[in-house]
């Protein structure tokens, strides 16, 4: 029989890929929410992530850009 | 600008979505005729020249036969345009061969037009007459009366507390221009919505075309007939800058419109000792040049420079707040605005949900005369990293979704595929391992289908 | 300063060395922290107010006016306004520059600025005047006051050198008189010379500026006024208490700093140096402007001259010494530089080679005759350790001879606390410091400023490319994707000491350096510069791609062999070198600068590195616009993206932003079908170079390297600390904000390079 699972689909490029799958090895193994990783740049992760993955994400490009102080 | 709704050209379809009798009427008017003319696209605009003076139907074939093998899809758009518009009817001949000709009231009134000009149906007011001592304010003090005017309106619109006067134009009507451009809160007050915010960026003339496009989607309830409107409107566009026209000219429909229009800042009211006149902005008069969509420039006023560093020689406090959607005001002088682009400035601008190529656009089409001349006008770096800036923000798309796996055959796999495909949900598949995810709002008649499958 | 004895014996010349390694690759160090972000006020939130001037008064002639100067000191200029270039040469006179780019000039004046102003003869009354001239607006109450209260006390007293005696001079009595009520500075004070006038003052007469019009910005009154001579008071004071003299006037209870002024026309006793500019020797217009400040009353005037690189500073500097005409010592920070300033002194004036002599680790040429010009670098002279014989020979003479003038290169990569070493050891009239980047301060001047000076002149980028005095550099930023095995070894916690290597030698970031390479040597027949600070990296690139390198470890010799072979010969066009590279290397053939990675965040470096490049080419009118050299230059700087490099490299452009540069950001290179023809191609091929990164040692691979070790050298533990540059400079007391991240701070992202030379210089064919 077939199997559903609901969740959500992320689509992106490799390094942001990357960047989840680190983030979500670093978490403990309960709290992991990769359900698959599809391939390159495609992961199917666990509902109610989306926030927290946005920000991390936001942090990250945050921490890699240079704005020049006022 | 493919997200932005609100264009100039979207009045053309409101004409043309007007009934066949107010068409009809419409074109009993020659300045309507002559505006609407000119609003066509230039295939369009050649085909009317080239049948005005030809009384049968010209077969389609023979029309298809003047255009060159690359020009095709421009012709189609023509003839389109000009049935769309009523200027063409298309009839069969005795061949069954489709065939065009010119609408006739449009025709008689364009060859009119073509010898003997407009007449409008009111003249100049002299402005030695006795009666009233007209004082015509001098071109330059009327356009800053129109400029004024437009941005106590636009200020007041947006709900900036930053107005200096209220317009006379009645909250009800301000409700109506703000539908779409506000969002009601309970708590916070009204806030921009995107389209808002595209509005604000939008060119004078297309913010203006849609003022008075909504003006006259609302006349009916004003128990104002919009054909009539129209086509005071467009008439107005024919008057001249400057000159003083009598009121006594005009219907009690027209002569309340002008009180809303005067607000806008399209025409200035002035009241002698026995007559009273108005008399027309550029704002009207350019009305009908702007149906071309070849819009006015203002003079552009800013100045981009390569490091992110924005110098806005303005003093109004309406480009200051335009200005203030996606950059960071840093110094206000008396006629100079510096402000600075930062990563921070554009991600509140994107958050709103303008685009980077609006804000782009916004900075060319205003770019200062100094400025203008340089290609490009605004830096090569700037342009690249606005750009850049924003599809950082679009590296990752969530979709909820469902995944599939556990098939139990090749075939029910690539019918599930088929039918996620055909609701336009199918995500990613990998038929190597017979999985695919699909998006959750056709989860349950994915499921259905699924279950018809088993049996 | 201690000292501390080497533990073990090797030679001398390998110990010399061992330090000559580690000198110079210290040397360049730029701790993040010592290279300012500059000081930025920071509002209550942490962002800036905007601030709202609005309502200033605009006045009925405006728009023929060139500026605007509003409250809180900012002040923007139009470039294309008719009065620009008179209304630019007075700005960079009396304030800081902030930005400079094509159509729009950012200005600040600052207390500092105001000073540097006065010291070169500008008044108060004349300031406000010309600035009111200028101005769109109505001067700002506020900021007329501010310039009278920073000007209260600046330009008032002064330091004179005459016959070699030390003077305090002042044109107004009453300033000496309060000074004298300082101990120290009464202690110091000579009562030998004879009654005259009614307060024991010597009484005389300075000569007026020579150029203080500004053209026509003055009105005649005030051009008159500043042309004329002036009477002064003095006291002379004793030569041993200069030093404590300086100090008490600069303190927070006088506030009198102090201008140094050397009347070198007037000393008789020390012996003239018979050298000339030789007629072929024509400075630029803005060389003359830079020495018209420094001479402008007739006296040598001490302070720093910031010219970009590539604009000929080593003409003002001989320009200088030519007019002094007495010794010179000639300060540069590595061997290869003092090379240079040696030839340059021989190539633009007259002097002979019996009157210049090098010293250095690898020369040291004796003195000959009175006067001499000495070259040497700030190492040999701060060197705080033993020394050989023949050096304490050398360093004994440079201590005991009166030098008329102290001419330090590159004055803002060499650390506050090694020229004030070099300034104490030596014993100097005027003391004159060039450089390329000017580090900006904001609020409370610091004795920084005042060991050499304040700023006498400052040159505009643009314009000098518009003038074709240096190369329209293209700058670029291309941006390298990191591969998905890097990347994912850098997100990895357990390898933050590898993050540096990681996205230097990313395998996509390799390609594209190649492809460039490539490009440039066979498209165009360029000479390329490759500068990687990470030593790993330029091993390992230099190494693939079969091109020479060297960097702080090479010999002396060998580095002349492959700069010589780079110039002359058609097969090398393409060399690797560390951040040797970045100071004074007279490469004037090379056009091309690729960038693989660089130090934190330090705009003084990527300036410098710019300048390797910016010596313009060819004949002028090709380099004008439309002309074949017009864009002859290219900068280019890889970045790995998603990576901290990222944060750096912006970081790092900031200086150059600032003066009008601009960087394209390339994210195509190299071409999707480039394939096999380069490097790294294969998975397996940027896998084992991924093992190899990680394998490698972490202290090969550009990390944070601790000072607990070897070197004796109490210099180096002092620039090699992370105390903030204000601090080794000793102004402690004096409080103003640097404006950190914080965030950046840690070891890690700190790139030091390997104690020991692993590698050996071997010319890679």
């Amino acid at each position: 029989m077939v199997n559903a699972i609901k969740g959500v689909f992320i689509s992106c490029d490799i390094p942001m890929a990357q960047f989840i799958v680190n983030m979500n090895n670093g978490l403990a193994p309960s709290q992991r929410f990769i359900i698959h990783v599809l391939d390159t740049t495609h992961l199917f992760v666990q509902p109610q992530v989306e926030q927290m993955i946005r920000a991390a994400i936001a942090e990250f490009r945050d921490q890699n850009s240079y704005e020049k102080p006022t | 600008m493919p997200q932005v709704k609100i264009i100039a050209k979207s009045f053309m379809d409101m004409v043309a979505s007007l009934t066949a009798i107010k068409l009809d009427k419409l074109y009993n008017n020659v300045f309507i005729c002559e505006a609407i003319l000119r609003s066509l696209p230039p295939l369009a605009k050649k085909y009317v020249l080239q049948l005005l003076y030809i009384d049968i139907p010209v077969p389609a074939t023979m029309m298809e036969e003047w255009v060159l093998a690359d020009g095709v899809s421009k012709h189609r758009v023509a003839i389109d345009r000009l049935i769309q518009l009523r200027i063409f009817s298309e009839t069969k001949d005795r061949k069954k061969q489709t065939c065009y000709s010119l609408n006739p009231t449009f025709q008689k009134n364009l060859q009119k037009h073509v010898i003997s000009g407009g007449v409008l149906p009111r003249e100049p007011m002299n402005a030695n007459n006795a009666n009233n001592a007209i004082k015509l304010p001098s071109l330059q003090e009327l356009e800053t009366y129109a400029l004024q005017q437009w941005e106590c309106f636009l200020l007041q619109l947006i709900n900036s507390g930053q107005a200096e006067k209220l317009t006379g134009i009645s909250s009800s009507m301000l409700k109506v221009f703000q539908r779409g451009l506000l969002s009601q809160r309970d708590r916070d007050g009204p806030r921009l919505t995107e389209s808002g915010f595209q509005f604000l960026l939008m060119d004078t003339n297309a913010q203006l075309w849609y003022i008075i496009r909504e003006y006259i989607l609302n006349a009916e309830e004003r128990d104002v007939d919009p054909a009539d409107l129209i086509s005071f409107l467009l008439e107005l566009s024919f008057h001249v800058t400057g000159e003083a026209y009598n009121l006594n000219t005009l219907t009690d429909v027209q002569r309340n419109t002008l009180k809303d229009l005067a607000d806008l800042g399209l025409v200035k009211l002035q009241q002698g000792r026995k007559d009273s006149w108005f008399i027309p902005t550029k704002l009207a008069t350019n009305l009908s040049v702007s149906l071309a969509d070849s819009s006015v420039r203002k003079e552009g006023y800013v100045m981009m420079e390569t490091n992110f560093r924005m110098y806005a020689y303005s003093t109004s406090k309406l480009q200051c707040e335009i200005l203030r959607l996606f950059s960071r005001i840093e110094y206000q002088l008396p006629n100079l605005i510096a402000c600075a682009i930062t990563k921070e400035s554009l991600y509140n601008a994107f958050d709103n949900g303008i685009t980077s190529d609006q804000i782009i656009t916004f900075l060319q089409q205003n770019s200062h005369p100094r400025c203008a001349s340089r290609v490009p006008s605004i830096p090569e770096n700037v342009t690249d990293q606005i750009r850049l800036w924003e599809s950082d923000l679009k590296r990752i798309e969530m979709t909820q979704a469902h995944f599939y796996d556990e098939f139990p055959s090749k075939d029910v796999f690539e019918a599930a595929c088929d039918f996620a495909r055909e609701w336009g949900g199918l995500l990613w598949e990998d038929s190597k391992r017979m999985r695919l995810v699909v998006k959750s709002e056709i989860h349950n008649q994915m499921r259905e289908f699924l279950h018809t499958q088993s049996k | 300063m201690s000292e501390r004895g080497r533990p073990n014996k090797k030679t001398k010349h390998d110990d010399q060395k061992m330090k000559k390694i580690q000198n110079e690759e210290a040397l360049y160090s730029d701790d993040d922290t010592g290279d300012h972000d500059g000081i930025y006020f920071e509002g209550e939130g942490g962002a800036v107010e905007e601030t709202d001037f609005s309502k200033l008064e605009l006045k009925a002639d405006h728009a023929n006016r060139p500026l605007w100067a509003c409250g809180g000191g900012r002040i923007f200029l139009e470039t294309f306004s008719p009065l620009y270039k008179q209304a630019s040469d007075f700005l960079i006179a009396i304030a800081e520059p902030v930005c400079r780019p094509e159509s729009m000039h950012e200005y600040n004046l600052t207390p500092h600025s105001l000073y540097a102003a006065v010291s070169v003869g500008l008044e108060t009354e004349a300031i406000i005047s010309v600035l009111n001239k200028l101005s769109k607006t109505k001067l700002p109450e506020d900021m007329i006051s501010f310039i009278y209260a920073s000007t209260a006390n600046y330009g008032k007293v002064k330091l004179v050198l005459k016959k070699n005696r030390y003077f305090i001079e002042s044109p107004f009595p009453e300033v000496l008189k309060k000074l004298l009520q300082d101990g120290v500075i009464n202690g110091a004070r000579f009562s030998s010379e004879p009654y005259c006038g009614a307060d024991g003052f010597t009484v005389g007469k300075t000569s007026g500026e020579l150029e203080a019009g500004h053209g026509e910005l003055l009105n005649e009154a005030e051009s008159a006024a500043a042309a004329e001579e002036k009477e002064t008071h003095s006291f002379e004071i004793d030569p041993a208490q200069v030093e404590n003299v300086k100090q008490r006037c600069l303190s927070k209870d006088l506030n009198y700093p102090m201008l140094e002024e050397y009347d070198f026309r007037n000393d008789n006793v020390n012996p003239d140096l018979d050298m000339e500019l030789k007629p072929h020797a024509q400075p630029r217009p803005y060389q003359e402007k830079s020495l018209s400040k420094m001479f402008g009353n007739g006296r040598a005037r001490s302070g720093i001259i910031v010219l970009p690189c590539g604009a000929g500073k080593s003409l003002v500097g001989v320009s200088a010494a030519a007019r002094i005409k007495k010794s010179c010592l000639c300060l540069a920070t590595n061997a290869v530089s003092v090379d240079q300033w040696a030839f340059q002194f021989k190539l633009w004036s007259t002097i002979r080679d019996d009157q210049i002599c090098r010293f250095t680790s690898d020369s040291k040429e004796a003195f000959r005759g009175n006067a001499v010009v000495v070259v040497t670098t700030y190492n040999m002279i701060a060197f705080g350790g033993k020394r050989s014989e023949e050096s304490e020979k050398i360093i004994e003479e440079i201590r005991n001879r009166e030098w008329g003038l102290l001419l330090m290169d590159e004055v803002h990569v060499v650390p506050a606390n090694m020229f004030r070493k070099v300034i104490s050891i030596t014993k100097s009239h005027c003391k004159l410091g060039l450089t390329a980047t000017l580090v900006r301060e904001d609020e409370k001047i610091t004795d920084l400023n005042f060991l050499i000076g304040p700023k006498l002149y400052e040159a505009n980028w643009l314009d000098l490319v518009r003038g074709g005095f240096i190369a329209n550099v293209q700058c670029a930023e291309v941006w390298c994707p990191m591969t998905k095995e890097f990347f994912a070894k850098y997100l990895q916690k357990d390898n933050s000491k590898k993050k540096q290597a990681l996205y230097v030698m990313n395998p996509n970031k390799f390609r594209a350096c190649e492809f460039l390479i490539r490009f440039h040597e066979e498209q165009r027949g360029d000479k390329i510069i490759v500068f990687a600070d990470n030593l790993f990296a330029l091993t390992e690139y230099a190494m693939k791609l079969r091109k020479p390198m060297f960097y702080g470890a090479t010999s002396h010799v060998e580095r002349t062999k492959i700069l010589e072979a780079f110039k002359t010969s058609k097969n090398l066009n393409t060399i690797f070198l560390s951040k040797v590279g970045d100071n004074s290397i007279d490469i004037p053939e090379a056009n091309v600068i690729i960038q693989i990675s660089s130090h934190a965040g330090s705009r003084r470096q990527e300036a410098q590195r710019l300048g390797r490049i910016l010596r313009a080419k060819g004949k002028l009118e090709d380099r004008m616009a439309g002309g074949k050299e017009e864009y002859n230059a290219f900068f280019y700087s890889l970045v790995s993206t998603d990576t901290q490099e990222m944060y750096y490299s912006t970081k790092r452009q900031q200086f150059l932003i600032d003066q009008g540069y601009s960087f394209k950001v390339i994210t195509s290179l190299p071409p999707p079908d480039a394939g096999s023809s380069l490097s790294y191609s294969t998975q397996q091929e940027q896998l084992s170079l991924l093992t190899k990164v990680l394998n490698a040692g972490d202290d090969l691979v550009g990390l944070e390297q601790l000072e607990e070790d070897t070197d004796g050298m109490a210099l180096q533990n002092d620039r090699r600390s992370k105390r903030s540059m204000s601090a080794m400079s000793g102004a402690d007391g004096n409080v103003y904000k640097e404006y950190n991240s914080g965030r950046h701070k840690s070891s890690a992202q700190q790139s030091k390079k390997p104690k020991h030379p692993i590698f050996k210089t071997r010319f890679v064919s």
